[in-house]
Order: structure tokens, then sequence, then C-alpha cells
């Protein structure tokens, strides 16, 4: 029990009600796809990265609870904006509803926009283009430098099964904590998992970086 | 060790090395071993004080690391039990005692006393160790804890009706549940009396009367919204609401029986009938989380659709203050907890504030929620039922309003009703237009959603939850804001229960026998206090100076001050563990995030129950 550290990385995840935000946490962390009940508040799940220690704030979705989320958001070095693929008005509430929070009192803080579900909407019925989702995403980090970032701040997961949600992650770390290669095998850290993401045909075009 | 009521239990050895294994992967090997697929407690055997075998709760990695160093066999047993099904399967309710000899339709066969337990032996062949088993939560066992009352039951409840059914001792009647609980045969009846749908001075047969017809206009109004449905006439606002409570019960709860099973049991889909009614007939609550964990234990007590509802309406009446969406109920509970915590335990409050966690956000839940997801869900119906009995009777005046006053049928196809999801729907709707024609950027410039402030206190919250721009609205929630602020003018009635519940204990027929008071406030609470008082006192005693320093209970906690000792104790049971490992903010909110449903119902309320008597001894 002694020896412990504080986290070095909080890392908060937002956006409307029931968008699977808890999945994509408990996809991540337990990596087990399970009914969760809502979120009251916030739930807390703490992830060993490499020598790392990292805090994910899972927060309350609904709209009446935006203002403890504005607290939550303190001293957060990367927010994770989720929205539900099949649902097009989750996406407009990262806009409307969490940027504002997010801009106010983060403004370092490195923002990754998430749409879930992908499993449930087929590609032709989708509302929301990648585009629009990356167009999302870089507006978010404007100010901040993200030329060191690994991969486009935007993903499109399924917690269902499982696809692209380790990128999400992976991304953060290596963003608001790199390690060398030397670490990361040391640490037995797969080093491909962004490149594994970059392989898709349909993303063989996106650039990295910032735009 | 597996036992299934009438089966064998089962026995099962293992290996595991205490270096390598959490708790969590312990917690995995005896779900695979014994096969269980719900939830279930682990317990390990150890030594009291008094060299008694006890079975102590194993609920984190630091138990775990307890139990194998404190391991009093080469191996270390550890006992796992099923959380118990209560199937009350009784539908009936009291028309009178004598009249109609027997009212009582049992719908399934009596096979609701089954508890299955598996119990579970595990040995890890570890060394022997006694040192740190000191740090251990105590020695106590669980019983220690139980209430000396047993749960009332139907002849009790019978001594507080008269010949024709009439309650005759309200007060009694609460004070009987609030030492015991109630026996979950019992608790369907007793539990409508508790919620406030009854107006007073009632026989048995005009409640009878009375059920039948709130159950009609209940059916009535559902109707109104389905009917609108079928049609395709319903408004992009009802259909929103209807989806979000959709989604909410579709995962409240579904490990619980009642609730099991595919996503058309006909339960969930009371469930979501009763929140949709409940949203779309008061605009100005509508429907918000949270409120699925309130009605679902009230379902699962009633097992009707009509008659949950009406007791819902009656709980909501007090706890709707809670999902309003200015917040304002909320921080000043926030605020008299941390009072509480400061008056109680300065030494723990002065830990949360060098850490920044004294503004006690980590009780979000519970005082959202009422505590009801801190305890396994048939601890919670008993930590319910004593926390409402703890609330002075607040019947309808004439009958139970099952509408607002302001719930208007043409709404519901015409035009939005209510302010907060109109609001949503449009300016969304707006949005999403704008943003595609590339001008939203302004759009968002005007609004900007008064969320800008770093420093964090009451009116922030307040402010920055309100996402409303329109004058028109922010004004009608300023309004509602400050009437909040000065709790409802009720204060005689209150002031006159609490004291009553303190005079009331000599003539209360269940109050175990009389030795002398040891002063004019003994009465009541002086029995309570003997007959809870722990050879130990809890660490820090209550002085009366100080807690004279609190609001009134009227007031207290917005008028339910049992909650905030309930809260209280939960933190005060955990407030050296904390304080020992040196937790901070995040961690601190992460063990009680852990702590979900695995309270002990019996030493939280035998704690708070103790905290609250000082509390009502000096008001």
């Amino acid at each position: 029990m002694s020896g412990k550290r504080k986290p070095d990385l909080k890392v908060i995840i937002m956006g409307d009600y029931a968008v699977g935000k808890t999945s994509l946490v408990c996809r991540y962390i337990e990596d087990k796809f399970i009914k969760h009940e809502p979120t009251i508040g916030a739930a807390f799940f703490l992830k060993q990265w490499g020598p790392y220690n990292v805090a994910v704030w899972d927060t309350a979705g609904d709209e009446r609870y935006t203002g403890l989320s504005h607290f939550y958001c303190r001293n957060a070095g990367a927010a994770i904006l989720a929205y539900d693929m099949s649902n097009p008005q989750t996406f407009e509430s990262l806009w409307a509803r969490f940027m504002p929070l997010l801009n106010s009192s983060t403004e370092k803080c490195l923002k990754i926009v998430v749409g879930t579900k992908m499993d449930l909407i087929p590609p032709e019925e989708r509302d929301i283009t990648l585009e629009e989702g990356r167009k999302l995403a870089h507006e978010l980090n404007e100010g901040l430098d993200i030329s060191k970032l690994a991969c486009e701040p935007y993903f499109e997961t399924s917690s269902k099964d499982g696809s692209h949600v380790s990128e999400v992650f992976e991304c953060i770390f290596q963003y608001c904590l790199p390690l060398s290669g030397d670490q990361r095998s040391k640490f037995g850290l797969s080093t491909s998992t962004v490149d594994l993401y970059e392989k898709e045909p349909k993303r063989a075009t996106a650039k990295k970086g910032c735009c | 060790q597996k036992c299934d009521g009438f089966v064998q239990p089962e026995y099962k050895k293992f290996s595991i090395d205490p270096q390598i294994t959490s708790f969590e992967m312990l917690q995995g090997i005896l779900a695979r071993a014994f096969d269980i697929k719900g939830e279930f407690m682990i317990s390990y055997l150890a030594k009291d004080t008094e060299d008694q075998d006890v079975y102590l709760a194993m609920l984190s990695d630091w138990d775990m690391d307890a139990a194998i160093q404190c391991a009093a066999d080469p191996c270390l047993r550890l006992k796992v039990d099923l959380k118990p099904f209560e199937e009350g399967l009784d539908d009936w309710d009291v028309i009178a005692p004598t009249d109609i000899p027997q009212h009582k339709v049992s719908t399934i066969a009596d096979k609701g006393s089954i508890l299955y337990s598996i119990t579970g032996t595990i040995s890890s062949q570890i060394g022997r160790s006694v040192t740190s088993m000191q740090r251990a939560m105590g020695f106590r066992g669980d019983d220690d804890f139980k209430p000396c009352k047993p749960p009332m039951s139907d002849s009790e409840f019978h001594n507080y009706l008269d010949s024709v059914g009439f309650l005759l001792k309200p007060q009694e009647f609460r004070l009987g549940i609030y030492q015991g609980g109630i026996e979950a045969s019992l608790r369907r009846v007793a539990w409508r009396h508790l919620c406030n749908i009854y107006p007073a001075n009632m026989t048995g047969r005009e409640r009878f009367d009375y059920m039948k017809r709130k159950e009609k206009e209940y059916y009535h109004l559902r109707e109104e919204w389905k009917a609108r449905f079928s049609s395709d006439t319903a408004t992009e606002e009802v259909k929103y609401v209807a989806s979000m409570v959709k989604k909410d019960v579709l995962r409240t709860d579904r490990g619980h029986k009642f609730f099991a099973g595919s996503d058309d049991n006909e339960n969930v889909v009371m469930l979501f009938h009763i929140l949709v009614t409940y949203a779309l007939t008061h605009p100005d609550v509508s429907y918000c989380q949270g409120m699925s964990d309130i009605a679902s234990p009230i379902l699962v007590t009633q097992k009707d659709e009509a008659q949950a509802y009406l007791c819902f309406c009656g709980i909501m009446k007090r706890l709707k203050l809670n999902f309003m969406p200015d917040g304002a109920a909320i921080m000043l509970k926030f605020k008299h907890l941390g009072l509480l915590l400061q008056i109680n335990d300065p030494e723990f409050y002065a830990y949360l504030q060098q850490i920044c966690a004294h503004d006690l956000f980590f009780c979000y839940r519970w005082l959202l929620l009422e505590l009801k997801r801190e305890f396994p869900f048939e601890d919670a119906l008993y930590m319910i039922e004593v926390m409402w009995s703890t609330l002075p009777p607040d019947p309808p005046e004439t009958e139970l309003e099952l509408t607002d006053s302001d719930y208007n049928v043409h709404l519901l196809s015409t035009s939005p009703c209510s302010p907060t999801f109109s609001f949503q729907q449009t300016v969304y709707a707006k949005l999403l237009a704008m943003r595609r024609l590339g001008s939203a950027q302004k759009l968002v410039e005007d609004t900007k959603f008064n969320g800008h402030n770093e420093e964090y206190d009451a009116s922030t919250l307040t402010e920055c939850s309100i996402t409303v721009s329109e004058p028109s609205i922010k004004d009608e929630l300023k309004e509602r804001d400050e009437g909040l602020l000065e709790l409802e003018p009720e204060s005689d009635q209150h002031t006159q229960f609490h004291m009553s519940l303190e005079a009331s204990g000599e003539a209360t027929p269940p109050v175990a026998e009389q030795s002398t008071p040891k002063s004019d406030s003994g009465g009541f609470f002086g029995n309570m206090k003997r007959m809870l008082s722990s050879p130990k006192p809890i660490e820090t005693p209550v002085s009366n100076s100080q807690s004279v320093n609190l609001p009134s209970p009227e007031e207290f906690g917005c008028g339910n001050p049992f909650l905030m000792f309930l809260c209280l104790a939960l933190m005060l049971q955990h407030r050296d563990y904390i304080m020992s490992n040196n937790m901070d903010y995040e961690e601190v909110a992460m063990h009680f995030d852990k702590m979900v449903r695995r309270h002990n119902v019996h030493k939280v309320l035998f704690m708070a129950r103790q905290l609250y008597t000082e509390y009502l001894r000096t008001q």
C-alpha cells in the first residue's frame, strides 16, 4: 500500500447521456463490453501506462450535470469528447455544450473527439462525416500545438467489438506522456498501434499531425 | 463452499499467489469456480478480540492483504455469499383487519424465502502472520450492528390501525420502522404510507377505493401520451424524453431478478411507463438521469405500475428539488454536509481541505439518489424505509396530485412543454443548421453559455447549469432558486413532528422496557440511545454546543436531516483508511466509487442513528 504515486495524467471523458462513455473506458481498461447503469456524478479509473499512472474520469452525460463536469475538468491533461455516431444530435452537443466548458478551464488540454457505436451505423447512413468529425477535433484544439500528435485527434470506435478503442488512449498517452522506444519495449508496450490504425484503407490518406 | 438454499454447500480449494493476485482477480477466480453470474460478497474468516471466529467483509485489495496476513489456518478461508433475492410475492393491502378477512392473493407460489447463498472456501498456501490485522475495521461481527428491534411485522403494523383500518398513530408507526425496518412482506403496504400518497384520516376501505380511482387516473394519463405515439402526433420533445428514459431503464438495476432478462421484460416496460408519464406530466422537472434509480426500488416493492406511480409522485414531491436544473437544493445539501463534517470530525475535514476535497463533490451520487446505489439492493430498501420514517408525515390535503398544476395535455402534440428540453431542441437544431452553413461560430460567441468561471462555488454551478440565455427563462429559474433557499413554510409541522418523535417513545408499544430516563430529554431517544449504544463510543463524539450550530431539522439537508447523518456515517467509516493511505482527491472519489453497493447497511445505520439522536438532543 505504500509508495504509491499521484497520477501523472488526468483524462476526462465527456459527452451526452448514453453515448457510451463508460463502455469506452471499460472496454479499454477491462477489455469487456457490459451494460452499465447511468453514471451519476463521475466514475474513476486508474490505468498504469508504462511508468506512468493515469486517472480516467468518466462523467455523467445528463445535461443537468454540466456544472459538475466543469468542475471535473480541472487539471485535465486530455479530454475525450464522445458522441454516438448513430445519433447526430450528440455530435452537436459536443460543440454546443462541452466546447465552452473546455475552452474556459483547460486551454492546454488535448481534446480528442471520439465517435462511438460505429457498429450500429452502416457507413452509408451516417450523418456526421469523417471530415466533419476531424474538423471539430481540430477546432477544439486550436491554440494547442498538436504537431507532435501521432494521429488525427478524431477516432471512430465501437466498444462492442473493440474497434479503435485502445488507439484513442494510446494516442493520448503518447502525446501527453512521451516514452522513448526503449521505455516502450521495457514496459512491453506495443509500438505499432497507431500504425495499425493508419493501415486501414479508408484512412490511408489521413495526414499525420496537425493540418 | 456453496450452499443453495437446501442444496449441500460446495467447497473448493485453490492456491493463489498473494504476491500477484489482486482482489479483482480473486473475484474473477471465485466467480468462475462457483459459476456465479450476479453480484456476490466475499468475507474471510478471522479471529475477533475474544478469539472467536468471525467473517469479515472483503471489499478491496487492502482487505485482502489484511485477510492474508491474519489467516488463522495455514490456509485462508473465504465465504462467498450471493446477495439473496427477497421476492415479496404478496399482492395485498390492508383494507381493515376485520372486515375483509382474506384479501391476500399470492400471485406466485411462496418461494420468496429461498435465501440462496453460496459459501465457498479457498485455501491459499501462505504463511501466517497476525501483524496488521489490528488495522482492520474492527472486530465486531455484523450482528453487533443489527437493530435490537425486529423488522415491523404485519401484526405490529395492525397495532397502529384501528378496527376499520384507520392509521391511528402515524408517528409511532414511523418510529417502529426507524428502529428496525419493515418485513419484506409488509413493505408494499407500509411504503405507501411512507410515500405520503394517502390523505390523512382514511379508513382501510376508503384507501382501497381511493387507490382504485387514482390507478384509473394514472392509466388515463399514460394513455394520453401513448395515444400520441400510436398516431404519430407526439412532438419531438415527447419523443426525446421517451428515448432518454428508454436508454436509462434498459440499464437500471438489470442485475436484479425483477428487471433481469431481455429488454422487453414487462417490469422494465413498467418502469419506462412510470418515468415517461411523470416526465411529461411534470414539465418543470421532466426526466433527468437518476430518476430511474429512485423509481426502481418503488416498483420492485409495489410490483404494480399504477401503484408505483403514485408512490413515485409522493416521493418526487420532496425529491424533485434534487433534479432541478438550477442545482440549488443539491448545493445546499453539500453545504450542510460540509458543516456537519466540520463539526463532527474537524481532523478529517482539515484533511479533505488539504487535498481540496472539502467541497465533498465525491458525495454527489449519495445526495442525488439518497444513497440508493451505495448498498446492495435489498439493503438499500431497508435503508430507504428507515430514512423515510424519519421524515414528518406529509399527506396530501385532499388527494395526491398526479400531474403538475401547469400540465396541459395539448402540449404533448402541439408545442414544447418543457423549457428545458424545448430549449435544447431548438438550439441544437439551430446550431446544426447554422454550423452546416458555416456561420455557427458566431452564434456560440453570442450565446456563450455563462460557464466560464474558473473558480468553483455554488453560484457557478447554478450559473453554468443554466444553459439558457433567454432572459424570461433565466428569471424564472432565478425566482425558483430564491424560493428554494427559503424552504417551504411548513416548519411548524416539521418541528412538531420532530418534537413528538422525541416525546412519543414511552407510549410506543414496541420499544424495549423502560428504565429510568436520565433526563427530561430522555423519552424515546433516551431509550434508543441505550438500545443502540456501543461499548466503545464513536471516535469523535459530538459536542452539544457545536451541533447547536447546525440548521434545525426542518432545514437541515433540505428537510431530510437523517440523510446528512447517513452520509456522515459513510465518511467516518472510511476516514481512517483514507487518511492513513494519504489519498488524494481522485483516490478518495475512486475509493467511494468502488464502494457502490458494498457498504454495510447495519454498520452505517447503527452509526447514523447514534449521530442523529445526538443531533436531535441538541435541537
